[in-house]
């Protein structure tokens, strides 16, 4: 577990400094003012490698679909079927 | 006691960044100081996307499960809670570790099918998630005697002013503050006089209802479960993390964030389910939260029913400003438009835009006299219903991108398998009301 714990002079970008009537602690910098860290980029990689138990889901995922799609249209076609009656 | 210093004042020269009282780089000389410190600053999103999910349809769902079932369903809250922390703790990871919205990695890790079919089932279930929100506005204004006319647009205004001013912190506090005042819901609940140790034995032992077990009962578990879990919500905090620049560092204080707005929201619906009890309690048949406050003004007060009301507007509020937001940012994702709370008007017009456009377009549809608001909550639980599964899939997916994520990121074992039941009864209970929404007719007709 890491928090925010940058020194004055490593918050300062500079050697320690002996100075005993220095502040001493830790910097404490919100998020949004804090200066941008490298992400994990996704923009180079294209497409996941899907391993079999991924695969199986996707699968899954478009046997779910095609079930509720097909529910729909059923649901569709009754509601006509009532139309016309 | 303090432990704090103002950097300006301690240690001149230091380059201290903007912000205000509570946002300003500061100096503190202990690590318990850097935890507390540094976790009040993350926190926001976790609460935010938790409480925002009691919205207006939520308000509807735990009073009538209050009204029918009386405490009897206390119990299924607390086994809501681990599911929806879990499910949102990985959204918090994958937002900290890339710093992009749930949409744009789908589109960039499933290519443009699923990334569009995600897109566009989103856009489509939030646009009807809206009209439902502003439904609840319309509805709470119209019993304290205020026309649609009036609150709706009113409220769009209001909705619209908190979002465009082009400071993601003040977006921040404002919501904050709405989902705070949702603890009121703890006080009228209070007040509903119900035992501690009732209360607490049908939160912690599940029990029957009255009537046995009954497709009512199983059908007002799911919409509870589908109330309490919305596709929206995993797309709305990866999104928020990102614009909110969460650091690596930031990934245990942001899940506490997670944590605590999960134990938040769990409570509020609590409070919901106990004042919804008083009518299961005096059997009075319920119809909506509106009738609810009316019905129970006369015998609790007049802060009683304006409460119930003022709350249901205000969940409205939140789920209004959290789905448009989480619609905005993934739509604006996807375009590669500029889209950041942070940004003034002009500096990311398509992303404002987008939030602008859905919210008048959801408000307008409620005032259109006879609209057919019932089609509109049969399309949120079919869309919702096909939405979620297939997002959590995706993101169990995602996060098991060592690829991407590396081994600091990826779901540890223990991960996958929790999420990979979660997922598999997000499956089953969304497709038994989808089911029941699209073949009423393979289902026992409802008691009255």
């Amino acid at each position: 577990m890491t928090y925010q714990t940058e020194t004055i002079d490593t918050f300062l970008d500079r050697e320690p400094i002996h100075n005993p009537r220095a502040p001493k602690g830790f910097v404490v910098i919100h998020p949004l003012h804090d200066a941008p860290e490298a992400k994990c980029n996704a923009d180079h990689l294209g497409p996941i490698k899907l391993t079999p138990a991924c695969r199986v889901a996707l699968v899954a995922v478009r046997c779910y679909l095609v079930a509720i799609m097909l529910m729909g249209g059923y649901r569709v076609v009754t509601l006509l079927g009532a139309l016309r009656h | 006691m303090t432990h704090t210093n103002d950097v300006s004042k301690t240690a001149p020269g230091i380059q201290f960044g903007p912000g205000d009282f509570l946002s300003r780089t500061r100096l503190v000389k202990s690590r318990w100081m850097v935890r507390v410190l540094t976790f009040l600053m993350v926190f926001g999103p976790g609460l935010i996307v938790m409480e925002a999910d009691n919205d207006a349809g939520a308000v509807s769902t735990y009073t009538q499960a209050g009204a029918q079932y009386g405490l009897k369903l206390l119990w299924l809250l607390l086994i809501l809670l681990p599911v929806t922390y879990f499910c949102q703790e990985m959204v918090v990871r994958l937002g900290i570790a890339t710093g992009e919205g749930h949409a744009a990695m789908i589109y960039k890790r499933f290519g443009k099918w699923w990334g569009r079919f995600s897109l566009f089932d989103l856009q489509l279930v939030n646009f009807f998630t809206l009209v439902t929100e502003f439904a609840g506005i319309s509805l709470a204004f119209a019993a304290m005697g205020v026309s649609p006319w009036v609150s709706v647009p009113l409220a769009t205004v209001g909705l619209i002013t908190m979002v465009v001013t082009g400071s993601y912190l003040r977006w921040e506090r404002i919501t904050i503050f709405l989902c705070l005042l949702d603890l009121t819901w703890l006080f009228l609940g209070w007040k509903c006089g119900f035992h501690f140790g009732e209360v607490a034995h049908n939160t912690l032992i599940p029990s029957m209802p009255d009537g046995g077990i009954t497709f009512d009962y199983i059908f007002l578990v799911i919409a509870t479960v589908g109330t309490t879990i919305a596709p929206w919500q995993l797309f709305f905090q990866q999104s928020c993390v990102a614009d909110k620049k969460l650091r690596f560092k930031d990934l245990n204080a942001s899940r506490w964030d997670t944590f605590i707005g999960a134990v938040f929201t769990i409570v509020v619906a609590g409070g919901m389910m106990l004042v919804g009890a008083i009518l299961f309690k005096n059997k009075v048949a319920y119809t909506d939260p509106a009738q609810l406050a009316t019905v129970l003004g006369p015998h609790y007060g007049t802060f009683f029913k304006s409460a119930i009301l003022m709350l249901m507007v205000n969940a409205s509020v939140l789920g209004t400003t959290a789905v448009s937001l989480s619609s905005a940012w993934a739509w604006a994702e996807v375009k590669g438009w500029d889209h950041s709370l942070q940004l003034k008007f002009k500096e990311a017009p398509g992303f404002y835009l987008t939030y602008i456009g859905a919210t008048m377009a959801a408000a307008s549809v409620v005032l259109i006299p006879r609209a057919p608001l019932q089609v509109i909550i049969i399309g949120v639980q079919v869309l919702a219903g096909v939405m979620l599964p297939s997002a959590l899939v995706f993101l169990q997916i995602l996060l098991n991108d060592k690829e991407l994520l590396g081994e600091q990121f990826v779901n540890r074992p223990w991960n996958n398998r929790i999420n990979w039941v979660i997922i598999a009864l997000m499956f089953a209970l969304s497709a038994v009301l989808a089911a029941q929404v699209l073949l009423p007719g393979l289902f026992p007709t409802p008691s009255a």
